[in-house]
């Protein structure tokens, strides 16, 4: 059976009832600064400006040894093309194993900040193939002209790369690597093109 | 019930929640800090390792790299030739992503120059990868990655000029014991 509130009661339930608010309201507070320092991390498409627009790969300037010297590594078409667009507010790269083709062959989001990204793409997010669902990545701004990626497989780690456009913005140049074998890599060189 | 239980029920969960929802928006993807994968002592292995940016030809066959843990992050001491009685040249590697001053009188490059004029951030991309630019007069002048092995036994350093990102110094290292 419930008692009847005293005077004194109830006035100690007002004020808690003050506290629980006063709580609720520093928390949400903490909760809006939190979310809005997260999106005021992520990048404007202008902060990536360097790299968008349209980048084929140079052939003679790539190596691709990120499997070792008695592996075979991946052969790249020679029109295999990055193309960094603007999405929304953000960037978005998309990667055509031959350029042009009506659409994308992938693409991936470019949120930096160590934000963990899904593979969103029908196949793989990667060359090498493998499920989209299990795959996730991460870029982070180094500056205006260098990003850095981090790829995971069902969340271990499968690649690392380096992502650079030279001071003209004419080069791009994307080194990659395993974590196991960071002393093979993968090196293409990108022409911007007009 | 109480008011002041069923409010005292209530604002748990709630505050769970929030603060669950705040710190998995601020949290990255990694933990940071955590560079013990980088302490120890690092040998060039010159079989392996290619100077194709062409403002390095060689190094030494014992050229080494002593990293140490300390408070804000690691200490690199470089030996242009090991053992020596002093490191060549020392860094401190704080991974704020801020320019922090080069404390080498002799300048903190291989190559030298004025080290009033130098500095460097470095970042922490996860526990095996770190990157660095260094700037000259506040200009970017290099950027390198810092790779160590799954195993541990590996350490690729890939460095190149901001003009010419598609030359690279790739430099591969064995652990010590």
């Amino acid at each position: 059976m419930r008692g009847v509130p005293t005077g004194a009661a109830t006035e100690d339930a007002q004020m808690f009832k003050q506290r629980a608010f006063h709580v609720a309201a520093v928390l949400l507070a903490v909760v809006l600064f939190g979310l809005f320092s997260s999106i005021a991390g992520a990048q404007s498409p202008a902060d990536l400006s360097a790299f968008m627009g349209t980048w084929k790969i140079n052939v003679a300037k790539t190596k691709m040894g990120r499997n070792g010297p008695d592996a075979p590594n991946i052969l790249r078409s020679t029109s295999f093309t990055f193309k960094f667009v603007p999405d929304g507010k953000g960037v978005r790269m998309d990667v055509y194993a031959d350029y042009p083709q009506p659409e994308p062959t992938r693409m991936a989001r470019v949120v930096t900040g160590g934000v963990v990204l899904p593979c969103e793409s029908k196949d793989s997010c990667l060359t090498a193939g493998g499920d989209p669902k299990e795959q996730t990545y991460a870029w982070y701004k180094i500056d205006d002209h260098v990003l850095a990626r981090l790829f995971w497989i069902k969340g271990k780690p499968y690649d690392y790369s380096s992502m650079c456009v030279s001071t003209d913005g004419k080069t791009l140049t994307l080194i990659s690597w395993s974590p196991e074998t960071p002393q093979y890599q993968n090196i293409q060189v990108f022409d911007k093109l007009p | 019930m109480s008011i002041r239980s069923r409010a005292l029920r209530a604002i748990p969960p709630c505050a769970a929640v929030l603060l669950l929802f705040t710190f998995a928006a601020l949290v990255p993807a990694q933990s940071a800090n955590d560079l013990s994968a980088f302490v120890g002592r690092w040998k060039i292995d010159l079989s392996r390792t290619h100077m194709g940016r062409g403002n390095l030809t060689s190094r030494a066959a014992t050229f080494t790299f002593l990293f140490s843990k300390v408070d804000a992050g690691l200490n690199m001491d470089t030996y242009t030739e090991y053992p020596q009685p002093a490191p060549s040249r020392s860094n401190l590697i704080v991974p704020d992503g801020k320019p922090h001053t080069c404390q080498t009188s002799t300048g903190c490059l291989t190559v030298g120059g004025n080290a009033a004029d130098q500095s460097f951030a470095y970042f922490q991309i996860d526990s095996h990868m770190l990157m660095r630019v260094f700037y000259i007069k506040g200009a970017v002048s290099e950027y390198t990655s810092y790779a160590v092995s799954s195993d541990g036994k590996t350490f690729t350093m890939i460095a190149w000029g901001a003009e010419a990102p598609d030359r690279e110094n790739i430099q591969v290292f064995d652990k010590q014991p």
